[in-house]
């Protein structure tokens, strides 16, 4: 039961009590039969709204497919009462937010579900930022029609949309590969793959699905994993330093670069900081799938209000050359030469 | 970050108004601070504003047509049924649809009020003749019901048909603009309510029903009304100032967003409420109407709005409202002026006495001649031609001088009236302090002689009439010793009066029982009673036809021709002085007092008792007005009208006004001095338990009247029925209200005050007082209690039914599988009522598991029983074809069995335990 329905259960049986003290008064059929109906429909609402409840489903229906800035999209919240007793307040607790921001006060949403039919309620939301757009639904409670009694239904939503970043023009690009010379970049793993196969290994978690060796592990029953030749090449780096005043063109340029980079057929890394531990996750793009998984995960970090990722990245890296940065919105070509 | 904001669904207006263009700042401002912002909610499909004005329409018509027709019919006027309909349907369309946007909203009132002016002015004269047929129909039931006259109302046209169903669509349409703005427009329960449940409460008041349809209309809009108001879905989207489906609430923890309207489920709220109210008062409403329509009973506080309607009834508006001020309803001998009489119950008098065996009656004002609306204190010769009264016959000195002393001799018992031993042939002192009662009046005991410290000529001094020396003289001279007790000196300054207190005195009296101790007084001359015969007999002659005509009606004159026939003073002898004429004499005398007891009696048996009569027309006579239409009143209308039918019948009457102070306020007064010496005459008066103090308030202001026996003088007598009121009049105020919730009384319909007192008695010795107030309700409360308990042990049964019929119907079709899962479903809750499962929601697998360990009376099932069982349920359940017949058969069997194994196992698992 929910804390404002106390007022109209008082209101209510006030009133109840002034008609009780009319009929005492006057004596009046019409008063004697209001009371004996006002004592009813109490019963009677609770009882059809439960069991109106039994046959009601909802349904919560999230665009597909990648959104892109500015963005609008409709949440649709689809109602379907199959009882023949409609239910007029249907409550519905939801949130939604960028990850990016400070989250909006809860949202309740009051809705009719009419009897005998579906219903679709389309939420319209206009996305401002990129970022992770998180949209959930806490609870959903139907109340009866004189508000004394209100039930919880079990359901809960939560989904996360990406919301990718606006795509703006690069000026004339001078990039350099990156080489990282020190004593463990032998036997590091890191490397462009190649073509040719090193071996055949036995899966293990994280590896990709593309890389599994469907014939042999058809063969063997056990799943084999293709490792290739790693070459020892240089690729290009992106570091994206985010702060929260450059944020949105941040992501706009280093989006906008990636894509650029796909398109040219270019492999790269890019340099992705968690501010917490300070540490830095590499990822390899090869394909747009690639450049989104980074995004996404990008989205998913906190944002300094002052970048310290390429302080961070110096003393982890401090033989790095040829790096390329995105700060302050914009795009930071090396600045050292060429070394080959 | 974009530099505008565009909005979803948006409609791009040519021009946002204030409440939009707040909108898309405030989704400006959230955009920029979380990024995303929530535009404007549409619903698919969105209500139909057609249907939403449509559905009010209705709603409205129900209410209307469900009040004016309930209330027309009933009164049992007729009128065309079809076309009230038909006309109260459009007029509740055309007005709901006033709503359909802003256009019609603003310029639709216009054209509506314009259309009812000219409707009314066209039919002016159809719309008031049946209106004045409707009235005239009220009249006559209430006329009926409260025993009151009937006000004659004039129909132009006399076609009640027609002229009752123009005034119907003229209400109609009243109602309609009324009820458009409480339902269409705030669908709000209490004014509908009050606006439909008021009118009606013309029938309800004087215990009619109107026809249960009707009641059913207005049920159902109530519901209809109360439901959607109650939800708050009922705006129509145009009364958006944003103009969105969707109404949108920022708080600082929550935004709430609210649907402002659906119209199918309106629709369908609508339906159910309509039936509702059907079953409902199919079921209750005809039981519950015939049971209270018989009771009539009341309360205080009906019986107060009785009053005022009887008020209404007698002497229309004015009647309700006080002309002048008075003390308890007395003011000089003005009469019929006070519509209601609402004592202060403060101190007006306090007076010192030894208290007895008596009722001390003050008297302070002697009405003497008789205008329209008032006893005059002098005599005026009303006869005498033209409007100015000739100058009185007799001096007042004189006239005062005469009623003074009245020395009692010894008992003369009335004729009808018990004989008691007389003992009260005593002297008594009484003292008088006038605190807040009219200084202009003295304030006597009969039989008394007055004493003051104050100069006897003073104009504060009492008593005033003048002639104080000439009476204590003569006082002195008959009772030496008893004028002793008049010790000014002692006991009135001993009593120092307070501040405020206008006058204080002493006077010595002769207590006397009313109408139980007179005697011939020996110092009447022959010359005082003509004078009486001449001033006492005064009357008005416009009112003397109709209070002869009261007197035949009454049956007075039987016993009271002979005073009418009486000859002039020369013929009337003071006392016969033949013993047989004496008798004769003595004998007549003795019947005055019989006439005024038996009018006592018709007033008791015909008129009522009540300190609310309503107020005179001030066009009427009050007496004549009281006796032949009003027949209601306070103490002031009793002695008047007896005063003057005492004049009619030859016998000389006084109209008096003054207090009076009963056994009970003697029993409630304070001690005060414990020795009744200086007080009373010694030897001769019952002992009494020494001098109290009693306070008397306006609440013991009465009127009484003087009748005049020749040869023993003037005999005070109490023409004022008992009253049915057991507890002092209350004002309206919200606490008397509750004060009378729960005392019944008999209904008062003006002519069984004899019944309200017989039965008020008897329910003073009930001790269920309460109970019996209120019994009325708890029968309709048994009677749903019981129903609601029959409803709610119904389920299991109507549940039983409802899935034999499903079984039987799938049976027919062929759809064993969903038949079987019927009866499976029946034994799992069977076996989870028995306590053979720990999970909530036991799977097929469980059921099987439980039935090979345990089985349901502890014995495990067959396996291969148990198994054919679990893969029958699991094909109903999830394969694509049906079970076979044989299959369904053999497992409906082994169900039922293993059904009625678990009810065993329960019964014995119970007896181990």
């Amino acid at each position: 039961m929910r804390g404002r329905n106390l007022l109209y259960i008082i209101g209510y049986f006030a009133g109840v009590f002034v008609l009780l003290l009319g009929a005492v008064f006057y004596r009046q059929p019409l008063i004697t039969v209001l009371i004996l109906l006002m004592l009813l429909l109490p019963v009677i609402s609770i009882t059809l709204t439960r069991a109106a409840m039994k046959k009601l489903s909802i349904e919560v229906i999230m665009p597909e497919g990648e959104l892109y800035m500015p963005c609008d999209m409709n949440v649709t919240v689809r109602l379907n009462n199959s009882s023949v007793f409609p239910l007029l307040n249907c409550g519905m607790d939801f949130r939604f937010r960028n990850l990016y921001f400070h989250e909006p006060p809860l949202q309740e949403l009051i809705l009719p579900a009419e009897a005998k039919s579906h219903h679709d309620f389309k939420l319209p939301f206009s996305l401002g930022a990129a970022g992770m757009f998180e949209f959930s639904v806490d609870a959903v409670y139907v109340t009866d029609y004189l508000h004394f009694y209100s039930s919880r239904l079990p359901f809960t939503f939560h989904r996360e949309l990406p919301v990718l970043p606006q795509k703006c023009e690069l000026p004339p690009l001078n990039l350099t590969k990156a080489l990282i010379e020190s004593d463990e970049s032998e036997n590091s793993e890191e490397g462009e793959l190649t073509r040719d196969i090193k071996q055949l290994r036995e899966y293990r978690p994280g590896d990709r699905i593309k890389d599994i060796h469907w014939k042999m592990t058809a063969k063997t029953d056990d799943v084999s994993v293709k490792e290739y030749e790693r070459s020892k090449d240089l690729y290009y780096l992106i570091l994206p330093e985010l702060d929260i005043n450059y944020l949105q063109q941040g992501l706009s340029v280093f989006y906008s670069l990636g894509l650029k980079l796909i398109k040219e057929r270019e492999s790269f890394r890019v340099a992705i900081y968690h501010p917490g531990d300070k540490s830095f996750d590499m990822y390899r793009i090869s394909d747009e799938e690639d450049l989104l998984q980074a995004v996404y995960r990008l989205y998913l970090e906190p944002v300094e209000k002052i970048s310290t990722a390429m302080e961070s990245f110096d003393n982890q890296y401090p033989e790095m050359q040829g790096l390329i940065r995105i700060n302050n919105g914009a795009l930071m070509m090396p600045d050292a030469p060429e070394i080959y | 970050m974009p530099s505008t904001i565009r909005l979803q669904n948006e409609k791009k207006p040519k021009r946002l108004n204030f409440a939009q263009r707040r909108e898309a700042a405030k989704r400006n401002e959230e955009l920029i601070s979380y990024g995303a912002t929530l535009g404007e909610i549409k619903s698919d499909p969105g209500p139909k504003r057609f249907l939403l004005c449509f559905i009010r329409a209705a709603l409205i018509f129900l209410a209307s047509y469900g009040m004016l027709g309930g209330l027309v019919s009933a009164f049992g006027l007729s009128y065309s049924i079809p076309v009230v309909m038909i006309a109260l349907f459009i007029l509740a369309f055309i007005t709901a649809f006033l709503y359909y946007n802003k256009l019609t909203f603003y310029l639709g009132y216009f054209l509506i009020f314009g259309a009812f002016i000219f409707f009314s002015l066209s039919f002016y004269w159809e719309i008031n003749s049946g209106y004045m047929a409707f009235l005239s129909e009220v009249f006559l039931k209430y006329s009926s019901f409260f025993h009151v006259a009937t006000p004659d109302l004039t129909e132009v046209i006399q076609n009640r048909y027609l002229t009752v169903t123009m005034a119907m669509i003229f209400m109609g349409w009243f109602f309609s603009i009324l009820l458009n703005i409480t339902i269409s427009g705030y669908m709000d329960l209490f004014t509908t309510f009050l606006i439909t449940i008021l009118p009606l409460q013309i029938a309800f008041y004087v215990d009619i029903v109107p026809p249960l349809r009707y009641i059913m209309m207005l049920f159902a809009s109530y519901i209809a009304v109360a439901v959607l108001g109650h939800s708050g879905r009922f705006t129509l989207p145009y009364k958006s100032s944003s103009g969105e489906d969707f109404m949108r609430h920022r708080a600082k923890k929550k935004t709430v967003h609210t649907y402002y309207s659906t119209s199918k489920g309106m629709l369908q709220v609508s339906v159910w409420s309509i039936l509702l109210s059907i079953v409902f008062l199919l079921i209750c409403g005809g039981l519950f109407a015939s049971d209270i329509s018989t009771q009539n009973t009341s309360n205080r506080v009906k019986d107060s709005t009785d009053d005022l309607i009887k008020k209404y009834l007698d002497g229309g508006f004015a009647s309700l409202f006080d002309r002048y001020q008075g003390t308890g309803g007395l003011a000089r001998g003005r009469l019929g002026g006070i519509s209601n009489v609402s004592p202060d119950f403060q101190t007006d008098l306090y007076v010192r006495l030894v208290p007895g065996n008596f009722e001390a009656y003050l008297k302070a004002f002697t009405g003497v001649t008789y205008s329209s609306s008032s006893f005059l204190p002098d005599y005026f010769d009303t006869s005498a031609k033209g409007d100015e009264y000739t100058e009185s016959k007799i001096g007042e000195k004189e006239l005062a001088l005469m009623d003074t002393y009245f020395p009692v001799i010894s008992a003369y018992d009335t004729a009808d009236m018990e004989t008691l031993d007389d003992n009260n042939n005593y002297v008594s002192k009484m003292w008088i302090s006038n605190v807040d009662a009219d200084d202009a009046q003295d304030y006597r005991p009969y039989f008394a002689i007055e004493s003051s410290t104050k100069d006897d000529e003073s104009e504060t001094g009492a008593p005033r009439s003048g002639v104080v020396k000439e009476i204590r003289n003569k006082a002195h001279e008959l009772y030496p010793d008893d004028m002793k007790m008049l010790d000014d000196d002692k006991t009135i300054m001993s009593y120092a009066p307070e501040e405020g207190v206008s006058r204080s005195y002493e006077s010595l009296f002769m207590p006397f029982t009313m109408l139980k101790s007179f005697n011939p007084n020996p110092y009447i001359t022959k010359e005082y009673q003509d004078k009486v015969y001449d001033i006492y007999l005064q009357m008005p002659d416009d009112i003397r036809d109709e209070l002869e005509e009261f007197c035949d009606e009454a049956g007075l004159y039987d016993t009271a021709s002979y005073y009418r026939d009486l000859g002039s003073n020369e013929e009337r002898p003071l006392m016969p002085s033949d013993q047989k004429e004496l008798d004769r004499y003595f004998e007549l005398q003795q019947q005055r007092l019989a006439v005024a007891g038996k009018l006592k009696r018709y007033f008791a048996a015909n008129f009522q008792y009540t300190m609310a009569p309503g107020a005179t027309p001030r066009s009427r006579d009050v007496v004549t007005y009281f006796l032949n239409t009003q027949k209601r009143g306070y103490c002031a209308h009793f002695a008047s009208s007896s005063t003057m039918l005492m004049r009619t019948m030859g016998i000389p009457a006084r109209y008096i006004e003054g207090y009076v102070m009963t056994m009970t306020d003697m029993m409630e007064g304070t001690p005060v001095e414990k020795s009744t010496d200086g007080w009373q005459t010694p030897g001769t008066a019952p002992e009494g338990n020494g001098v109290i103090e009693v306070e008397l308030t306006d609440g013991s202001a009465h009127a009484w009247i003087e009748i005049y026996l020749d040869g023993y003088g003037w005999i005070p007598f109490e023409m004022t029925p008992p009253s049915d009121e057991a507890a002092p009049p209350v004002n309206l105020d919200f606490l008397s209200l509750f004060s009378g919730l729960f005392t019944t009384t008999n209904r008062n319909n003006g002519n069984n005050a004899a019944a309200d007192i017989a039965g008020q008695i008897s329910r003073d010795k009930s001790s269920f007082a309460f109970l019996g107030s209120i019994s009325f309700l708890l029968r309709p409360l048994g009677i749903l209690l019981a129903a609601l308990i029959i409803f709610i042990l119904s389920f299991p049964f109507i549940r039983f039914v409802r899935e034999e019929y499903s079984i039987s119907v799938y049976a027919k079709k062929g759809e064993f599988s969903r038949a079987l899962l019927i009866y499976y479903r029946r034994f799992i809750k069977k076996m989870l009522k028995s306590g053979l499962f720990d999970m909530p929601y036991p799977t097929i697998r469980d059921g099987y598991d439980t039935l090979i360990t345990v089985g349901v009376d502890g014995t495990p099932l067959n396996e291969s029983e148990a198994v054919a069982l679990r893969r029958g349920v699991e094909k109903a359940a999830y394969g694509y074809e049906q079970i076979s017949e044989t299959d369904y058969t053999t497992l409906k069997k082994l169900l039922i069995k293993l059904s009625g194994n678990i009810k065993k196992a329960g019964k014995r698992h119970g007896k181990k335990q």
